[in-house]
């Protein structure tokens, strides 16, 4: 078994909002702050897609994007501005496990599998 | 209930080098890294997300997004044309929760099948 691992930059509301104009998403629980928190929440937070978009593209600079054949995630926690994640993969050959955690308390926000085109690793 | 198999919209839209641009550095993308692999999440500009919650018959207030997983199968580039109906393939009581699986095939514009990418939408129970 081996791994890669990355940290992130803390995710900023500009970034969530960025990600909302390239994605589609414009639920306003995840830019407008006032409506967030008027739903019970402490602030906006970032939508699944932008975590698992991060995630990917630490994928694809570990292993190339060409030689992934299936990349698969769930929702396991919220999100929130001023988060650094930790991006992690672990396996070997062509199965990798991944996963998404928040630096600060260490929970899991994001799970996941990575399928490769070939064993080379 | 609306049966396995109904298709709940179509989606067709060109793969533009600018909404390219803006997703990779939403995500902070580091150069040279490619097409990005869940680019796909894209097609939510060319969709009424409102109306596949009123056709699958569910409530809005109970719906989160649970996961999902993309198939790559050929390559996709700025200046394609990606076209895929969004087909309710699986639902699934887990306890009092239930999970639909929805799949979209994307084609390219020469019929090619780039990329298949499954949404898992659950719908919590009443509280």
């Amino acid at each position: 078994m081996s791994s890669r691992e990355r940290v992130t930059e803390p995710i900023t509301r500009t970034q969530i909002v960025r990600f909302a104009g390239a994605a589609g998403d414009f639920n306003p629980m995840h830019h407008d702050e006032p409506f967030a928190q008027a739903a019970g929440q402490p602030s906006v937070f970032a939508m699944g897609q932008l975590t698992a978009a991060i995630l990917a593209d630490a994928v694809a600079g570990w292993f190339g994007a060409d030689r992934v054949a299936g990349y698969g995630i769930r929702f396991r926690d919220k999100v929130w501005p001023g988060d650094r994640l930790v991006l992690r993969a672990v396996g070997d050959g062509d199965r990798w496990e991944l996963s998404v955690s928040r630096e600060a308390d260490g929970a899991i926000v994001l799970t996941g599998w990575l399928r490769l085109r070939d064993a080379r690793a | 209930m609306p049966d396995l198999g109904i298709v709940v919209d179509e989606v067709e839209f060109p793969v533009e080098q600018g909404k390219l641009r803006e997703f990779a550095h939403a995500t902070g993308a580091a150069d040279g890294n490619g097409m990005p692999l869940t680019f796909t999440a894209v097609a939510g500009h060319w969709r009424d997300q409102a109306a596949m919650v009123k056709l699958l018959g569910l409530d809005l207030r109970r719906i989160v997004v649970g996961g999902a997983e993309w198939e790559y199968h050929a390559p996709i580039r700025a200046g394609d044309r990606l076209r895929g109906q969004r087909v309710l393939v699986a639902r699934e009581q887990k306890k009092e929760m239930t999970l639909f699986t929805l799949e979209t095939r994307f084609h390219r514009q020469d019929g090619e099948l780039a990329v298949i990418q499954r949404d898992t939408v659950i719908e919590l129970p009443r509280r």
